[in-house]
């Protein structure tokens, strides 16, 4: 018997855990996969695919305006959390900020880590990709960034990253190269040697993968800027990107480590509903199916992308506890010890397949700690 | 065509639903520690799908993967990643061969056997340096590498079934590491199921398989699979529950022999097997446990091995350690250990063994725990040569801990 079981691993699923067990609640994470930070960029949006400000944010979500504070409470605490984990993220809900992505273009985001860095809107940026890498084209990415900012100057340049492989790298490889001092120093030069030859004399952004090292990424982000005597921001694209992986891999670790049971490889296939209120889901493991009891549930299952709902002909489904839906897939009058955290609340959530970093950590705060009005319940109560 | 090869050409089509999403890729403890492993995406559903009703293809970057199964924790579409690079494992050694080694290696149990009829002399002699060196030159095992002792006292000379009609009853797959190595393990566990009332039985039984797999034998893993299965349903089929205290026996009999053997009977014996502190926990939620434990007051790091994870059943060691009054355990959360069954015994692997390794050893030390707790004999001998602290199972402790309540009961 578990205090809070906690369905699904994602960013929303993670962090309702983690924040559940610092409440000193039994807890329990049922995880199919790895979950979906593993795939995204790293970086917390707040309308995904929008300039939205945040008073538009709580109107499209919807939350209350007198929640505002609570919303700033939950984003304190997330960044309070990254602080903790060695991995501290920056930004300003209220103030999103512009940063490149992995194909170019521009996009805004509301929390980022220090090894991304707002796009001015001028200046000499360069782009640098790697030989070995071919999920970053820095051709392609420059031509982009140049036609999202005409002020800018914008070039490209690819170096080799120089070890054996014999595999295709992916950005997390790099990354993990890069977590070497003689590999950064190596590729300092052949940038200085490429922007010699290309006449750059002094570019003051740098563009690189999502590379920026993996454990030693601060050490990366200092030689970089330092040798380069430029700001440098990763552009997180194609997954894995290191931005995301050290997010995900840090997460993961705190919740193991402070005791959330992890039940792996495993796939919720109903629950035991009784007065509307739910005993234990139903867990199948490799091998037969086994009940997980509980106080308290979290469906953070993710919306259509991370698997939580399933269109079909009928309309759309909800996957792991079969519950009643409306037509976007939001639940209709759920369980009253279960909360929604994410993707995993509907439809009408998600912009362009993903509901955004920040609402995810809204609603997993929410469903531990409860919000005003907005979400019933709460686990502190 | 090779008929053999054809055969295993034709399983698993799991990996249609591969979206390459790299999430494999980026778990695998390998892939994180050389550039010279093709990476579970590439060596599984890649290579399946390159290969499906075409030629085989023999790649031999395959030699890198532990069969760990952190890539089947990893997958969010479910593709059997594990089972294809099992396949690839196969077909490498099926057209590639054993070497010698690799052979000796696999046979856990053959070894087991024998290096446990002349106990005294193999454990010293695995300690003389020049032994060592003629090893690490013929076989290329290197010398530095520290090996399980072995007991002439093994559980198969210490046991005997005895049959006392209880409510519930254990079908005990002991390993060959239990039996051959820690007999104490297997004995404790024994021990274990006495204080709760459970008569223990131990059915004939051959090493799960799971080195075989590791090492490409996978005809020969078969033939031990069905064979235990066979064993073993003659059991659950009289109203015993299949227990291990072997986390890779464990993942064998639940998961991989659904897989290799993949027969009706082989998902009739999965649905019957338990983790031996999954077996306790279930007890414990139906009110069936013996919970008169006396308190130790230790604080005790935990690893928990891949094998263990990959069963997707939380994390029940710890759950039932800490139902002993005192006991602090703390999840190390270091992943994988490198020692990875065969794999660590291999001299081309060594260093990449000991890479994997820092990170749990780091762990440990920064605990600095009275001790560490694991379920796995291999994971124990990669903390035994990288860490000073004593390793112990954690049928070991509750044992103690139940002896402990009776002595205080009885004074």
């Amino acid at each position: 018997m578990y205090d809070v079981v906690v369905i699904g691993q994602g960013l929303s699923g993670m962090l309702a855990a983690i924040w559940a067990r610092g409440e000193g609640k039994r807890t329990a994470m049922i995880m199919s996969g790895a979950g979906k930070i593993m795939q995204s960029t790293g970086v917390l949006d707040l309308i995904p695919g929008s300039r939205g400000t945040l008073d538009e944010w709580m109107k499209q979500y919807p939350f209350h305006s007198e929640n505002k504070a609570d919303v700033l409470q939950a984003v304190a605490k997330f960044k309070a959390l990254t602080r903790e984990l060695g991995y501290p993220y920056n930004g300003d809900v209220r103030e999103p900020v512009p940063v490149v992505t992995g194909s170019g273009h521009i996009k805004e985001t509301a929390l980022y880590p220090d090894t991304v860095t707002p796009v001015p809107d001028r200046g000499h940026a360069v782009v640098v990709g790697f030989q070995e890498l071919p999920d970053f084209q820095p051709l392609f990415i420059s031509k982009n960034l140049q036609k999202e900012r005409p002020l800018m100057t914008v070039d490209a340049i690819r170096i080799p990253l120089g070890e054996d492989s014999q595999r295709v790298l992916t950005q997390l490889d790099a990354a993990r190269l890069l977590d070497q001092k003689e590999v950064r120093a190596r590729c300092l030069r052949r940038i200085s040697g490429q922007l010699a030859d290309k006449g750059i004399s002094q570019a003051d952004f740098f563009v690189f993968p999502s590379s920026l090292g993996n454990e030693a990424w601060a050490q990366t982000l200092k030689q970089f800027s330092e040798g380069l005597g430029a700001r440098v921001t990763e552009a997180p694209g194609m997954p894995p990107n290191a931005t995301a992986i050290r997010l995900n891999d840090r997460l993961k670790l705190k919740a193991i480590r402070s005791g959330v049971r992890l039940y792996a490889d495993t796939t919720v296939t109903g629950a035991d509903i009784e007065k509307n209120h739910i005993r234990s889901v139903r867990v199948r493991m490799a091998n037969r199916a086994t009940d997980v009891a509980g106080r308290q549930f979290v469906l953070a299952t993710g919306g259509i992308l991370g698997g939580g709902l399933e269109v079909t002909p009928d309309g759309i489904r909800e996957t792991a506890l079969h519950l009643n839906t409306d037509g976007d897939g939001r639940p209709m009058n759920p369980p009253d010890n279960l909360f929604l955290a994410g993707a995993s609340g509907g439809r009408q959530l998600t912009r362009h397949g993903i509901v955004g970093g920040v609402y995810s950590l809204v609603s997993s705060y929410a469903s531990v700690f409860g919000l005003r009005k907005t979400v019933a319940g709460g686990m502190a109560k | 065509m090779n008929d053999a090869l054809l055969d295993l050409n034709m399983f698993e089509d799991s990996y249609e639903k591969c979206l390459k999403c790299n999430a494999c890729v980026a778990s695998c403890p390998v892939t994180g520690a050389t550039l010279d492993f093709g990476g579970p995406k590439h060596m599984g559903p890649e290579l399946k799908r390159l290969i499906d009703n075409q030629q085989v293809i023999d790649d031999k970057r395959i030699e890198y993967c532990t069969l760990c199964g952190n890539c089947d924790l990893s997958c969010p579409e479910d593709v059997h990643i594990s089972t294809l690079t099992t396949y690839a494992k196969a077909i490498h050694t099926e057209k590639h061969g054993s070497s010698f080694r690799d052979f000796v290696l696999s046979n856990a149990e053959l070894v087991g056997k024998m290096a446990s009829a002349f106990a005294p002399v193999t454990n010293t002699a695995m300690k003389m340096k020049p032994m060592r060196q003629v090893m690490e030159t013929v076989m290329r095992i290197p010398k530095e590498r520290k090996f399980p002792k072995y007991k002439f006292k093994n559980f198969n000379r210490s046991f005997a079934n005895k049959v006392h009609g209880s409510k519930r009853k254990v079908a005990y797959f002991v390993g060959c590491y239990a039996m051959y190595n820690a007999p104490e393990v297997a004995e404790s566990f024994v021990k274990v199921m006495n204080f709760n009332g459970i008569e223990v039985v131990k059915p004939r039984q051959k090493c799960c398989g799971v080195p075989m797999l590791a090492n490409g034998r996978l005809k020969q893993a078969r033939k031990n699979a069905a064979f235990n299965i066979d064993s073993l349903l003659e059991y659950t089929r009289k109203g015993y529950d299949v227990v291990t205290t072997c986390t890779s026996c464990g993942l064998a009999l639940k998961k991989e022999y659904l897989s290799i053997d993949g027969s009706d009977k082989a998902k009739e014996l999965a649905a019957h097997v338990y983790d031996a502190d999954e077996y306790l926990r279930m007890l414990k939620d139906n009110g069936e446990l013996n919970t008169h434990l006396a308190p130790m007051k230790q604080k005790v790091g935990y690893h928990a091995p891949c094998h263990m994870r990959a069963q997707g059943m939380g994390t029940p060691a710890m759950d039932i350690l800490e139902l002993i009054p005192g006991f602090n355990i703390y999840d190390l959360g270091a992943g994988c250990c490198g020692q990875c069954g065969t794999f660590g015994f291999k001299k081309e692997k060594y260093g990449i063994s000991m890479k994997l390794g820092r990170t749990m050893a780091e762990s440990v030390k920064n605990l600095d725990a009275d001790y560490t707790v694991t379920e796995c004999g291999m994971c124990k001998n990669q903390l035994d040569q990288l860490t000073d602290k004593e390793v112990r199972h954690p049928m070991q402790i509750l044992a103690e801990s139940y002896e402990r309540a009776k002595q205080l009961q009885t004074v």
